[in-house]
């Protein structure tokens, strides 16, 4: 594992490239996380606005987001 | 069930699960279908869908930007970016498998259901099955012997499922599409009489 050192170096050292690539990483991974906690919500019967309050986001944009990929994951 | 199947309604099928696959899709829906259908060369069906102005490319394109980009999964270079900021995705994977199963952090569509009709190790969804039935059900109200890309494109019309869809992201109107495959095939008939 890396040390608090090593990071800090990588962190600060990085030039843009890998700042952004690790950040365009974290959100892929971000995104991933997010359909993952949203589609096991909606399975235990949460609601639109419950999960909307949890991330801290609208109603509308929570289900925007989601409905959609949701009803491909379906498929049919 | 394909006995009846002309070769090109036989490429729909299969086709349509190399598209599935290509969008790390596991299971065959109708979408797929169509947009396997809208490639099968000059035909009524895809005379009918080009002159509603169907985009078969634009289809996978709407897929792709629903269903997210098709390599979207997290690789190497991203657990090597993630590492540089001290996140450890080898260990978000185990957490998150802990909690979700096998593969709960990649986009891979993984469908859990009762056994259905596999085809390549694909399962058909309800609504695929659906459109091949009334395919064969359109085929026996024409009093046509064999199922054409037609009779599919009639069968995927009479359901509303995520072909639908697609459709309706290009503005096309499902009616005018039937109509326009029942000229084609009374263009056909004409022709043969």
């Amino acid at each position: 594992m890396n040390s608090a050192v090593d990071l800090a170096s990588e962190a600060t050292d990085a030039d843009p490239a890998v700042g952004l690539r690790a950040v365009a990483a974290l959100r892929k991974l971000l995104d991933r996380l997010e359909a993952l906690q949203v589609d096991n919500a909606r399975a235990l019967g949460w609601s639109w606005q419950a999960i909307a309050d949890e991330l801290h986001v609208s109603k509308q944009a929570v289900h925007k987001k989601h409905r959609e990929r949701r009803l491909f994951r379906r498929g049919g | 069930m394909f006995e009846r199947f002309t070769p090109e309604a036989r490429r729909i099928v299969t086709d349509g699960v190399e598209i599935a696959q290509h969008l790390h899709h596991d299971f065959l829906g109708t979408e797929h279908l169509l947009i396997a259908l809208a490639d099968t060369g000059p035909n009524v069906a895809t005379r009918a869908l080009m002159a509603c102005g169907f985009d078969p490319a634009r289809a996978r394109e709407d897929l792709e930007r629903i269903v997210g980009p098709v390599r979207d999964d997290l690789d190497q270079a991203d657990a090597a970016a993630l590492r540089s900021i001290g996140v450890d995705l080898d260990e978000v994977r185990k957490r998150t498998e802990a909690s979700f199963g096998p593969g709960a952090l990649e986009r891979r569509r993984r469908w859990h259901g009762r056994r259905r009709m596999r085809l390549c190790g694909l399962p058909f969804m309800p609504k695929a099955k659906q459109a091949i039935e009334l395919a064969l059900r359109e085929a026996i109200r024409l009093d046509q012997r064999s199922i054409g890309p037609e009779h599919v494109l009639l069968g995927l019309l009479r359901l509303d499922a995520m072909s639908t869809q697609l459709l309706h992201a290009q503005r096309i109107d499902p009616r005018r599409l039937r109509s326009e495959v029942e000229r084609g095939l009374g263009d056909l008939r004409r022709r043969g009489a």
